[in-house]
This record gives structure tokens, sequence and C-alpha cells, in this order.
């Protein structure tokens, strides 16, 4: 059952073509990995599945297709690449995390758009034990009184993925997560993904630079620049030299390189 | 001194000085956060235009206030969010526009006088029933308003995409806070005046932010200090004879250094505090 149908999808802006002639189709409890080198047009091909970006052809989210699907965007946890917020925004961690509630409630208030097992509604916790749980899960409980524009780069980023958390939603997408993060953090982060797949079934969508961690938590890899060059399972992808050729000056190939050289 | 609270003219200016202050503060943070501090300054400006074409019409002059600085607000909601222009430019030629419109209009008009003062630095003593009336209906609904969609708000100056998809309609949240806050800035020109509306938007917010992590004790600490400054502003002009505007800005001015002198002295006794400790550990 597909969760996500993307048909020739094109993106044009200022005249200039970013994405062009993308199809693309995401399964339940699949974690499809993005790759593609700066500038490919993974951020845009996100926003454009969210609605955020105009674009030509058809994106369907849960069967919602084009302008149906924005009323089931909620439904949808995003995390961009880019999130800054002023240092003297009043704003503490906890009640940023709180805002990931407007999600929660339109979804339980509109549960019945989206097939059952997608979302269950029936766990009926507080808002707050929500928000407690959300902020244990990421490791942020002992920061939540602070300001949140005097976290740390990796901080703010599970920040913002308590806030997702929050309320659970049957499909995330991660632009670039890892990009921000030391070590400790992204391995914590890929165990936090894993878990999320595992033990929720949550459908995850992710674009990274780094192929070495991308290619432990796929299940699927499509790669893009401008087009779709190649969609499939992770070892067809890891199999195909030509599809490494394309990209041999990108950011990818030498991450390819520097794990062949480490596991010599 | 307490007995000038017994005054009529006192108690209606503390009245609707009370609900202006709040309302302009509640407004102001959002303003502040995202990064518009001038835009009530603007509007206050091509609210001087609609003023003026009251005086030219005979016509209530703020009703034709709120009718052109609603549609200079819309206007810049609509181009933020179809040409790129930066806002401050935005806010710049607003500005501009809106004096240099007034300003035409009052010479055909040759109604260059005492009138066009009382709303360029606000009379609040000379309230009227009418205006008094006017004040409480459209504070007390733009404060509500405030509160009911203060979360919306917030997720919106955050991230509008983020808020976008969480199912918020931000292009109509944004026309109304736009709308709402043309309202709040009119009824405030009657207490300090267009030159100084921005002060009731921006300095309670200043102070405010110094004080608190959080956005509900923001939110909550400048309406408080808004009150005191429009009370304390008002009682000391009465008493020494001087213009009512000027005073309650001078009194948040007032609130605003002693914050930064407080926090100054905390954070020099919270770091002596640190430095104590250390040195009791390494003992």
């Amino acid at each position: 059952m597909s969760i996500l149908d993307i048909n020739t999808l094109r993106v044009v802006r200022n005249g200039i073509t970013i994405l062009d002639g993308i199809d693309l189709s995401v399964d339940e409890s699949d974690i499809l990995g993005i790759l593609g080198p700066n500038g490919a047009g993974k951020t845009t091909l996100f926003r454009a599945i969210l609605a955020l970006e105009k674009h030509d052809g058809y994106v369907s989210i849960f069967n919602y297709t084009n302008e149906d699907r924005i009323k089931v965007l909620p439904f949808v946890g995003y995390i961009p690449q880019r999130f800054s917020i002023d240092s003297n925004f009043p704003i503490t961690v906890k009640e940023y995390v709180s805002t990931g509630l407007t999600a929660l409630k339109y979804m339980r208030k509109n549960s019945a758009l989206i097939r059952r097992h997608w979302f269950s509604s029936s766990k009926m916790k507080s808002d707050e034990s929500v928000v407690i749980e959300a902020l244990n899960t990421v490791g942020l409980i002992d920061l939540k009184d602070r300001r949140l524009g005097v976290l740390s780069g990796g901080e703010l980023q599970r920040a913002m993925l308590a806030k997702v958390l929050v309320s659970r939603p049957p499909l995330l997408i991660l632009d670039e997560p890892f990009t921000a993060l030391d070590a400790e953090s992204q391995s914590m982060l890929y165990e936090l993904l894993k878990m999320l797949n595992e033990d929720m079934h949550i459908t995850i969508l992710i674009a990274a630079h780094d192929l070495m961690l991308l290619m432990k938590l796929a299940k699927s890899i499509a790669c893009i620049n401008k087009r779709l060059y190649f969609h499939g399972s992770k070892d067809e992808c890891l199999s195909n030299d030509l599809l490494l050729k394309f990209y041999s000056e990108s950011a990818m190939h030498m991450h390819m390189k520097e794990h062949n050289m480490a596991s010599e | 001194m307490f007995d000038i609270l017994t005054y009529g003219f006192i108690q209606r200016a503390l009245l609707t000085g009370v609900i202006i202050g709040v309302a302009c503060s509640m407004l102001g943070l959002f303003l502040v956060l995202r990064r518009y501090s001038l835009f009530g300054d603007a509007l206050a400006h091509t609210a001087l235009t609609g003023i003026a074409m009251g005086i030219f019409l005979n016509v209530y002059p703020l009703l034709i206030a709120l009718v052109t600085s609603t549609l200079a607000s819309l206007g810049i909601a609509k181009l933020r969010s179809s040409i790129k222009i930066q806002g401050d430019v935005l806010i710049a030629i607003l500005l501009i526009a809106g004096v240099a419109s007034a300003v035409v209009l009052l010479s055909i008009s040759k109604s260059m006088n005492v009138s066009i003062l009382s709303y360029l630095f606000g009379s609040i003593l000379l309230i009227s029933s009418e205006d008094i009336l006017v004040v409480l209906i459209a504070g007390l609904a733009a404060i509500a308003s405030i509160i009911v969609y203060r979360d919306k708000l917030l997720h919106i100056t955050i991230d509008e995409d983020q808020a976008r998809i969480s199912g918020i309609s931000v292009g109509v949240m944004n026309y109304f806070f736009m709308v709402l806050a043309s309202i709040i800035i009119i009824i405030a020109i009657r207490l300090v005046g267009i030159l100084l509306v921005s002060s009731l938007i921006v300095l309670p917010n200043v102070a405010a932010m110094m004080l608190g992590a959080g956005f509900k004790r923001t939110l909550l600490a400048s309406p408080c200090i808004a009150v005191a400054s429009v009370i304390m502003g008002i009682l000391i002009s009465y008493n020494l004879d001087i213009a009512v505007s000027g005073m309650i800005v001078m009194m948040n001015l007032i609130i605003i250094a002693g914050i930064v002198m407080y926090t100054k002295v905390r954070s020099k006794g919270k770091s002596k505090d640190n430095y104590n400790d250390m040195v009791v550990k390494q003992v």
C-alpha cells in the first residue's frame, strides 16, 4: 500500500527547471533514502510534496491528490534542513515542542480522513504527557525550560524532532538531518529513526549526503539530480556501478571512496 | 494626590489608556518577533492620510483612518507574499506615502491647524464619550481575539511553513492579523498620538523579553508593564502638567532601564555564586 505517490513532477522556479519528470512511490513502513549532490533539488522535492512549492504533475499523500492533500498535511511530519531562531525569541524548548500539539489536535479531529491503522486516535493521552514523552524520547527533558534560541545545532535538531513526535505522524520527511550533528547525536538520531520505523511503522523519507549512514538506515534508495536516475532497493543501488559514475564528482562518491578505503 | 482619581476625565483616561496599553503590547509581541517593529509606525502614518481626508470631508476622522490603514496593512500583506521586497523597505515607503498624502490633503483643505496636533501627539485627557465607546468595543474585541488565536499566531511567527503543514490557514491568519493591527493602532492614536504609537507596541515587549524565558510569561509580563507605564504616565503628567503621551513613553523607558540594571546586577551576582561554588568544589 503506497503512502506517497509522485507522478511526472516538475518544478520550475524563475524560468529555471529544478526538478523534471520525477516519479516516485513510497510504500507503507518504507525508509526511502534520497541521494543527490548539492543543488540536486532534494529540498525542492520535499517542499513540492508538502505543497509549499508550486509544481506541475501529481502528488498524492494517503491517496489525496494535489489540492486535496492540503487536508492531510498535518499527518506528515517535516523536519527542514535549516531552521533558525533568534537567541532572544522568548520561547522555551517545552513551549516550542508543544506547538506540535496543533497537528495532533487536527489529526484527532480528522482521523477519519486516513486509514485507521495509519493513525489511531484511541490512545487519548493528555497534552502535557505527550509533550513530556516527546522531550524524553529525544533526550531534551533537562533542557525543557531553556530558551530555544540558546540551544546548539544538534539540540535544535532534536527539539524539531520532538515537536514532530508529539503528533506521531504516519509519514516523516527529514531533510539532511545528520548534517548539523556530531557523531554521537548522529547515532542517537539513527537509532531513534530506526525505532520509529520498526516499532511504530512510521514511513520515513530522508535526504542525506552521508552515504554510509543512509545506506545503513534506508530500505530503498532514490537518486535524484534534477531528474530521477534510480529508484529501487538498497542492494540494487549498491551494485549499480553506472549509477555511481553519474555522481563521479559528487560528495556521495567521495564518501563511497572513503568507505571503501576504510574497509580495506 | 489620589483625589484626582475621582475626576471623571482622569477615570476615563485611565480606563481607555489601560485597554489601549494592553492591546498594543500584546499585538506588539507578535510584531516585534516577526521583525515588524516599525509596522505600527507605518500604519499610524497612513492613518494620518485618513485623518486628513476625514477633516477634509467632515467625517469622523478616525473612521476614515481605520479604512486607510486597513487598506495599507492588507497591501503590505499582499505585496509581501507576491513580490520580493524587503519588509523594512516596504514599511519605509508606506510611512512616507502616508505623511506626504496627508500633507497634500491638509494643505488643500487649509486645515493645517491645532486639531491635527491632537492626532500627532494624542489627547487622552480630552477623550469624548463617543471615543470611549469605540476604544472599549474595539480594544476588548482585539484583546480577546489575540488571546484566542495566540497559539496559531505564535506558530506562524516561529515558522510559516510548519504552521501551514500543521493545518493552520496561514494566509487567512495573516490578513486577520493585519486588520487587527490596524484597529489597535487607530485606537492607540487617541492615547499617545501618531508619532508615539510604536512606543506602545515595541517598548513593553523589549522590557518583557528581557525578563523571562518563556512565551507565556512574556505575553503576560508585557501588558503588565504597559499598564504600569500608562497609569503612572497619566497620573504624573496630570500632577506636573506635562503632556501625557510623552510621560507614558518616558515611564516605559524608565522601566526598561530598571530591568537592564536589575539583570546586570543579578547576572553579576550569579557569576559570583558560580565562582564561589567552584572554589568550594576545588577545596
